[in-house]
């Protein structure tokens, strides 16, 4: 799995690619950890992660619990169809904010809805 | 009239992506196999003779369908190089296929008619035909000559249509156009006693599941808690679906086990496989918590067989004594009290102390409360024979044998999560294996054997 982090106006952009499962996911935390440092508000950008199982799901989500304990969010973009399954079978997607694409997550923090 | 059935692999290369342990032609469109469709429809045409011809092994299918009695037809079977055409499978059939008038089923595909159609038509005598372009379904009279079979005939009529199955899509979508629109045409398995629902046997759900039709539920199926199916859904034989899951217009096949607080819908589930049944996307989840296959992996692992073996270890020791004081004058008087037994997934026999004729009287009581009638089992486990915890060790009979047949493993221990519960024989027994199968830890099986020796011991033999 490769991890690229962005500060765009405060706002952390992480791009996830490849896979994200049990071999990985403690390396995402950590390095969500460190960038919590920086930015509170994140968008996890997830066209390149191909895959995700239930660990990958969890740690994402013990990333949003840490970035809500900030004051912060983490919202999704670009998540592909196989990854969404996932999302869509353990109604994760009732816990996130997923958009299309990269811009309107971007967006989504200046309306703040 | 005679039906020869090509079942070419060329047609169905999704089926191994998708389903990879399923030989293609008994891959279940609402939980009855693809061929069994082929079957009855040659069983409402009054055939009674069918020729099988695979381009694969034809071992699953041969197993599956045996000599054909149980339909009613007289099944036999030929193989086919994966190049040969329908004229040469012809020619190599040439002795079946020119006795009779002949059908021919070619390839994969869903034969689309209506069962009471059909058998109105075929009595009135009409000439049954089809729409079908790709001229899977070919009647052929016992005149024709062989050499016109690429020309034969194909009617335009509405009584049959031919559907391609050509990707996983189309399977999800025709399994449910069968299940919620065209149930009544064809025959399916399990019980209906009300319309749209069907059930199979040994299916369990507690008060706080729902169901709502269409629905069509396998063999032993266990529901938990709060768990919500239907409409639309189509579960297979061995599965389990653990609580507060809600499983739309859906599709679970056999032997998988579904986790607890799932959203299915629009989806199928393939043991550890998620597929989409609207896109067609499919992954393999590795992790074995959201789904999975039931399977005894922890069962045959090193480390559980060999903490089981030194435990057996120490019960051999610790029983030697009590064996040769108490047991051998009970059997000197009493004779010996054995039956029959199944130890493993092939039906393999061996005659061991039975506690049920044991327990008639009272020595025997008392040997049971000190679990001698196991002894000669736990010298099975050091010979790496059987488990210590296990599936039950069942008795040799036809209910018992069909029971190891349907579960999707069977490795039977001394010591087992049925009798550590205070459950009676029948129909719930397999449940209680099922639910084995799929918790089985080096530490479950601990647990089991520490509850089922101090149950003995306080209380005795009770089943």
């Amino acid at each position: 799995m490769e991890l690229n982090f962005v500060n765009q106006n405060n706002i952390g952009v992480l791009h996830i690619v490849g896979r994200l499962d049990a071999y990985n996911s403690s390396e995402l935390k950590s390095y969500f950890d460190q960038i919590s440092l920086e930015t509170t508000n994140h968008v996890f950008e997830m066209g390149g992660c191909e895959f995700i199982d239930s660990t990958g799901l969890g740690t994402i989500v013990a990333c949003l619990k840490a970035a809500s304990q900030n004051g912060g969010d983490i919202r999704l973009a670009n998540l592909q169809d196989k990854p969404r399954m996932v999302f869509d079978i353990t109604r994760a997607y009732k816990i996130f904010h997923i958009f299309d694409d990269i811009d309107a997550a971007l967006m989504s923090f200046d309306s703040d809805f | 009239m005679r039906c020869l059935i090509y079942a070419k692999s060329i047609d169905s290369t999704w089926v191994k992506d998708c389903f990879p342990e399923v030989d293609r032609y008994l891959l279940k469109l609402v939980n009855k196999p693809l061929l069994e469709y082929y079957l009855d429809f040659a069983a409402i045409l009054k055939i009674s003779s069918i020729r099988i011809v695979s381009d694969t092994s034809i071992k699953e299918i041969e197993n599956h369908f045996k000599d054909g009695a149980k339909w009613g037809l007289d099944i036999s079977y030929s193989l086919a190089r994966p190049e040969d055409s329908l004229k040469s499978v012809y020619l190599k059939n040439m002795s079946f296929c020119r006795e009779e008038d002949l059908i021919i089923l070619d390839g994969f595909f869903f034969i689309d008619y209506d069962h009471n159609n059909l058998i109105s038509y075929f009595e009135e005598s009409k000439i049954i035909s089809c729409n079908d372009i790709n001229r899977h379904l070919i009647y052929l009279s016992k005149d024709t000559p062989f050499n016109e079979i690429p020309q034969l005939i194909c009617y335009y009529d509405q009584s049959i249509s031919v559907r391609e199955i050509s990707s996983v899509l189309d399977y999800y979508k025709l399994s449910m156009e069968i299940l919620t629109r065209k149930n009544k045409s064809y025959v399916l398995p399990g019980y209906s006693n009300e319309e749209d629902a069907f059930y199979g046997v040994n299916f369990i759900f507690p008060h706080t599941s729902q169901v709502t039709k269409p629905l069509m539920i396998g063999n032993n199926v266990r529901f938990r808690n709060n768990t919500s199916v239907g409409p639309a859904a189509i579960i297979g034989n061995n599965v389990i679906i653990d609580a507060n899951t809600t499983i739309t217009e859906s599709i679970v096949y056999e032997d998988t086990y579904v986790s607890s607080d799932l959203e299915l819908s629009g989806k199928i589930i393939y043991k550890n496989r998620l597929i989409s049944g609207l896109t067609g996307d499919s992954i393999l989840l590795t992790d074995n918590i959201l789904v999975s296959q039931i399977e005894m992996g922890i069962m045959t692992s090193f480390f559980n067989r060999f903490v089981q073996w030194m435990i057996s270890l120490f019960l051999v020791m610790v029983l030697l004594l009590p064996w040769l004081i108490l047991y051998l004058p009970y059997r000197l008087l009493k004779g010996k009290p054995v039956s029959d037994f199944i130890i493993n997934k092939n039906l393999a026999i061996k005659s061991y102390l039975d506690p049920e004729k044991m327990k008639k009287s009272s020595w025997g009581r008392f040997l049971l409360h000190l679990q001698l009638d196991k002894f000669g089992l736990l010298l099975l486990v050091l010979s790496a024979r059987i488990l210590l915890v296990g599936n039950q060790v069942f008795r040799n009979n036809t209910r018992n044998r069909k029971l190891i047949n349907d579960l999707p493993v069977y490795t039977p221990g001394v010591y087992s999560l049925f009798e550590s519960v205070d459950a009676e024989h029948g129909n719930v027994e397999i449940f209680y294996e099922l639910e084995y199968i799929n918790n089985c830890s080096t530490i479950y099986n601990l647990n089991i054997l520490m509850r089922v020796i101090w149950k003995r011991f306080c209380h005795g033999y009770k089943k």
